[in-house]
């Protein structure tokens, strides 16, 4: 048994602590393409394009391979280096104000035959801060439980072998924030979290045992400000 | 300037037949002529070697042309006269370059190209103390080293051409200050996309170099051979 558990700790340790270094290949070079538009479909002039490969191993780098912008029409093309690894990430943003979008694949793997990774149209969503403010006014004793569930516009989509993988691939997730407040902590104060313009948060809220409430909120101005009392 | 190996190798055999046609009459000018332009048997050597610094000098729309700019650089050079002052030799240099525009080539910061020929050429003796030379290269090779972040980096191949002009002058016997200029063009073996091929296929640079050449013996090698 315990030649047994040495061997497991020894594989595992192995396994853990194996160095796999992040490969340029020498002699190449890709080119990614695409172009980038905003939630209207108006192209996005000096979007960011970041061309980055990583092993995904103990000790490897992800290393930048290239980098560019976006044209006044929105288009890009990046020439960018290449190698096979677990990880060839192409990210694109445009700053805090919209939402950015990574093209994840697996260069071990695949490497498309034209040797282009064409991106086709990336939408950004414009981006604001939603802040909100819930006080309390109904005095102690009182408790509210609530919940914001909004959209997360980050995107990323995983490619396997050329095609689009919906299992790996997250984008348009929802998320949930909340929580309760009572006599230990009555009010919730300049509390965030980022949201696509135009976009709708629900808010959900259950005073004390009563029955839990609903209402959406279209976020239809930058630095949307929710102001709610109980 | 656009040469190929076949035009190249043309004109150094036509500077060749013209000498051996001239020959007797080269000898004859010897005593007459104070300044014989395609030999002079008190000037001849049996080789040299020199020592440049060069500065390299990208042009042209490719991806040197347009993603390099120069650094600077060093090249080696050995070579030995044939006949009068027809040679044969090789040359060994780098030329390091910053890139300037990473959207067209890759990301990667610096680039050190290792340039690797064998050299043809010939040298006019216009004027005393003054040498004036071409060379071609032959067989040459390139290979650029890129610095991508530390720790990182890849290596892309070529064939090297390279059209030289040099410009001596022997301020010490045996030891010439020497200004040379190259037309370099790079083949390169780099696999890309059809659309960035013709942006790759080749790139090109000139170099300007600046140094000192020794040269050595007495005669040229052909004149060793015969008794």
């Amino acid at each position: 048994m315990p030649k047994r558990l040495h061997f497991a700790i020894w594989l595992m340790l192995v396994a853990v602590f194996s160095c796999e270094d992040t490969i340029i290949e020498d002699n190449i070079r890709v080119l990614v393409h695409g172009s980038v538009v905003d939630q209207n479909a108006e192209p996005i002039t000096n979007a960011s394009i970041k061309v980055y490969a990583d092993a995904d191993a103990f000790g490897a780098d992800r290393v930048l391979l290239g980098e560019g912008v976006s044209d006044a029409s929105g288009n890009f093309n990046i020439t960018s280096l290449f190698g096979p690894n677990e990880l060839f990430l192409v990210d694109v943003s445009s700053g805090d104000q919209y939402s950015t979008y990574r093209y994840q694949t697996n260069t071990e793997e695949f490497t498309p035959g034209d040797l282009t990774f064409n991106l086709q149209t990336v939408a950004l969503k414009e981006m604001t801060n939603f802040t909100y403010n819930i006080i309390r006014e109904s005095g102690e004793g009182n408790t509210l439980y609530y919940r914001f569930t909004y959209l997360d516009a980050n995107c990323t989509e995983v490619y396997e072998e050329g095609a689009l993988s919906d299992s790996l691939s997250y984008c348009n997730t929802t998320r949930v924030t909340g929580s309760t407040l009572d006599d230990a902590s009555p009010n919730a104060e300049n509390i965030g979290f980022i949201v696509p313009l135009q976009s709708q948060v629900e808010f959900s809220y259950r005073l004390n045992e009563g029955e839990e409430i609903s209402e959406i909120i279209t976020i239809n101005s930058a630095d949307y400000a929710f102001q709610f009392s109980y | 300037m656009r040469f190929n190996l076949a035009t190249k190798i043309l004109i150094i055999l036509v500077f060749g037949f013209q000498l051996n046609a001239q020959n007797d009459s080269i000898s004859q000018n010897k005593k007459t002529s104070k300044v014989p332009v395609l030999y002079d048997e008190e000037r001849q050597y049996f080789g040299a070697m020199s020592l440049t610094y060069q500065s390299p000098m990208p042009y042209g729309n490719n991806f040197i042309g347009k993603g390099f700019e120069g650094n600077g650089g060093y090249n080696f050079k050995f070579q030995v006269f044939i006949f009068k002052n027809f040679f044969v030799g090789f040359s060994y240099g780098f030329s390091d370059f910053n890139t300037t525009n990473t959207e067209l080539i890759g990301n990667y910061t610096e680039s050190t190209v290792e340039e690797i020929s064998g050299i043809l050429g010939y040298e006019f003796l216009p004027l005393p103390k003054v040498r004036l030379g071409v060379n071609t290269s032959v067989f040459g090779n390139a290979t650029l080293t890129n610095s991508i972040q530390s720790g990182y980096g890849n290596r892309d191949f070529g064939k090297l051409r390279n059209f030289g002009v040099t410009l001596e002058y022997e301020f010490v016997r045996n030891l010439n200050v020497l200004l040379e200029y190259n037309w370099r063009k790079i083949k390169s073996e780099i696999e890309v996309p059809n659309e960035l091929k013709s942006f790759f296929e080749e790139g090109t640079y000139n170099t300007l170099n600046i140094g000192l050449k020794f040269n050595f013996g007495g005669s040229a090698f052909t004149e060793k051979l015969s008794f």
